[in-house]
């Protein structure tokens, strides 16, 4: 096999990878409850992570080093998390497409356990870092991290400027906003229901196998600007963190910038921002394995985003997120020898809308679309996961309510614990290209319509 | 006596003055500590910049609720009293026990101490 077809068949098992590692909960820690002496709802919409408030925005963005809680529990930097979840698909998977140990459908898993690391460092250094075990791949490894190394305020003009540093290694996994994607809706994925395969850089290609750099700076809590870049890490350290390459091995550093702009007035918060990302890889030919015989593919991602939170005093909330992306594909290394043409592009809009009741009864709408033309290069059939004719097309309608019992200032055990209990439905019109047969197999779009039932606590 | 511990010993005099109630005393340089690791990001200590919360420059001896432009709970605009010592030391005690229904969703700093080295360190900015 010639390496571009063999980075071509990585490519399409990538799916399959996608299939195993995309229930991904977490940063909503009781730790940085107890450092802070806030109760959940002070940064979670919903009073459960990830959706933050102003205020969990002004927390993180200032590298996570705010106190204000007392005690011994104010000083222990630690918290565990785990899911659970009941899933069911339309119709069940094909038998050789099984995950071991489960059934073909209408299975009960437990999704992940995590443990933390979370909190501040004096005023002027903090972070967070996720271990996680899965115990439907039964394997751990390094999931979110997000450092911020040196954070500091200055006084501009009688504004404040804050200036920062991270360390992390997914893109967007240290935005402030929820519009993106390492902490975008859904914020709860079965670990076993098919996922679309197409999916652009920002959210997918080198999450979880690099390490950004960046730089930020937070002017008059209005105005946010960051910029760096990302490295892959090598396959000796990616093979101890438990983590492979995604679209492949960055040939120099991939450039990162992220502005946004928030107002926020009354009980109101909005934002509208962009984002753009480029970089140079070396073909993935297996998860820790890249190839440079014909050269880098260049991916680049252009994206636009929004928001707007209305707080209220609690009672009631809702909130509105949108982001769109559109990526440009020059493959020129994966086309090598295949004869088909190397440049295309993916489009994606992701939207949802949320209503909490005293921050503890939600409901959530979310509509993902994914566009583009056929790609043979990176999406060909193949039962279950892939596509019949090579369009990366999906279009998923998502429902999901929420039951979260504690995260106040007045709930049980508060701040050691918390709990939300959910109920997801998601709805395919199109998957991997197609509404019927679209894998070449017989099967539909509508058959992957998934039920998630979940259990989501944290200590 | 170094003047600093002076204008620290006159603060907690006048905070202290005619409310009947014994308090610790209060060093301002301590409690800017405190307000910079507690308070900082939601307050900020200039004067007409309104953060998640209300400005606190000049906040000991203003009226609950009365900073221009900034958006109050219901509950803290009909409060009606005025931050002085005592108010403030029992405010930042337990925030909502004081004010059910105020925005501040802090919990509450309960040593007493660090209460009197913040509100002593308040009462500087104006």
């Amino acid at each position: 096999m010639t390496r571009p077809a063999c980075s071509m068949l990585w490519v399409a098992l990538l799916p399959l990878v996608g299939l195993i590692v995309t229930a991904r909960p977490a940063e909503a820690i009781p730790a940085f409850a107890q450092q802070t002496g806030q109760p959940c709802v002070s940064c979670h919409i919903g009073g459960y992570g990830p959706q933050l408030t102003p205020i969990g925005r002004a927390f993180k963005i200032g590298g996570y080093t705010q106190g204000g809680g007392e005690g011994l529990a104010a000083s222990i930097p630690l918290s565990l998390m785990a899911t659970t979840s009941f899933t069911n698909t339309a119709s069940a998977v094909p038998a050789d497409q099984i995950a071991q140990h489960y059934g073909a459908n209408n299975n009960f898993s437990l999704d992940q356990v995590s443990g933390f690391i979370g909190g501040g460092i004096g005023q002027h250094s903090g972070g967070l870092m996720q271990f996680t075990w899965s115990d439907v791949a039964n394997t751990s490894h390094v999931d979110n991290v997000d450092l911020r190394p040196y954070t500091t305020v200055f006084d501009v003009g009688g504004k404040e400027l804050r200036i920062g540093t991270t360390l992390n290694n997914t893109p967007t996994v240290q935005d402030p906003y929820n519009t993106t994607f390492a902490w975008g809706f859904p914020y709860v994925l079965s670990a076993l229901a098919p996922a679309p395969a197409a999916n652009v850089m920002l959210a997918a290609g080198l999450g979880q196998s690099a390490i950004g750099y960046t730089l930020y700076a937070w002017y008059d809590n209005k105005f946010y600007l960051e910029g760096g870049a990302y490295s892959t890490l090598s396959p000796w350290t990616l093979t101890r963190m438990g983590n492979g390459f995604g679209i492949g091995s960055t040939t120099s550093p991939a450039p990162y910038l992220r502005a946004a702009y928030e107002w926020q007035w009354g009980n109101s918060a909005a934002h509208v921002g962009a984002m753009y990302m480029h970089a140079d890889v070396n073909p993935a030919t297996g998860p820790y394995a890249t190839t440079d015989l014909a050269g880098a593919d260049h991916y680049t991602d252009y994206a636009v985003d929004g928001s707007y939170q209305f707080l209220g005093d609690g009672t009631h909330i809702a909130t509105v997120q949108a982001i769109y992306v559109h990526e440009n594909q020059n493959l020129r290394a994966t086309s090598s020898g295949s004869g088909f043409a190397a440049k295309y592009n993916l489009d994606q809009f992701r939207a949802n809308v949320s209503y909490w009741y005293q921050n503890t009864y939600g409901v959530t709408l979310g509509w993902q679309k994914t566009w583009g033309p056929a790609n043979p290069l990176l999406y060909a059939p193949g039962e279950l996961t892939g596509s019949n004719n090579s369009k990366p097309n999906s279009n998923a309608f998502i429902i999901e309510a929420d039951w979260v019992p504690f995260g106040k200032d007045t709930s049980l055990w508060a701040p050691y614990m918390n709990l939300k209990l959910g109920v997801q439905y998601t709805a395919y019109t199109q998957f991997n290209g197609g509404s019927d047969n679209y894998d070449g197999s017989g099967r539909n779009a509508s058959d992957n319509n998934t039920l998630l039932v979940f259990a989501w606590m944290i200590f | 006596m170094p003047g600093f511990l002076l204008r620290a010993a006159f603060t907690v005099t006048l905070l202290t003055a005619g409310s009947g109630t014994a308090f610790a005393a209060g060093d301002p340089a301590a409690g800017k500590s405190v307000f910079q690791s507690t308070c900082s990001i939601c307050h900020s200590v200039q004067p007409g910049q309104n953060k998640i919360g209300p400005t606190l420059s000049g906040v000991v001896g203003r009226k609950t609720g009365s900073v221009a432009g900034y958006t109050y709970s219901p509950q803290n605009q009909a409060a009606n009293l005025t931050w002085d010592a005592a108010t403030l030391d029992k405010y930042l005690e337990a925030p909502r026990a004081m004010i059910p229904g105020t925005k501040m969703t802090y919990g509450g700093l309960k040593d007493a101490q660090k209460r009197a080295d913040l509100i002593a360190y308040l009462a500087t900015l104006k």
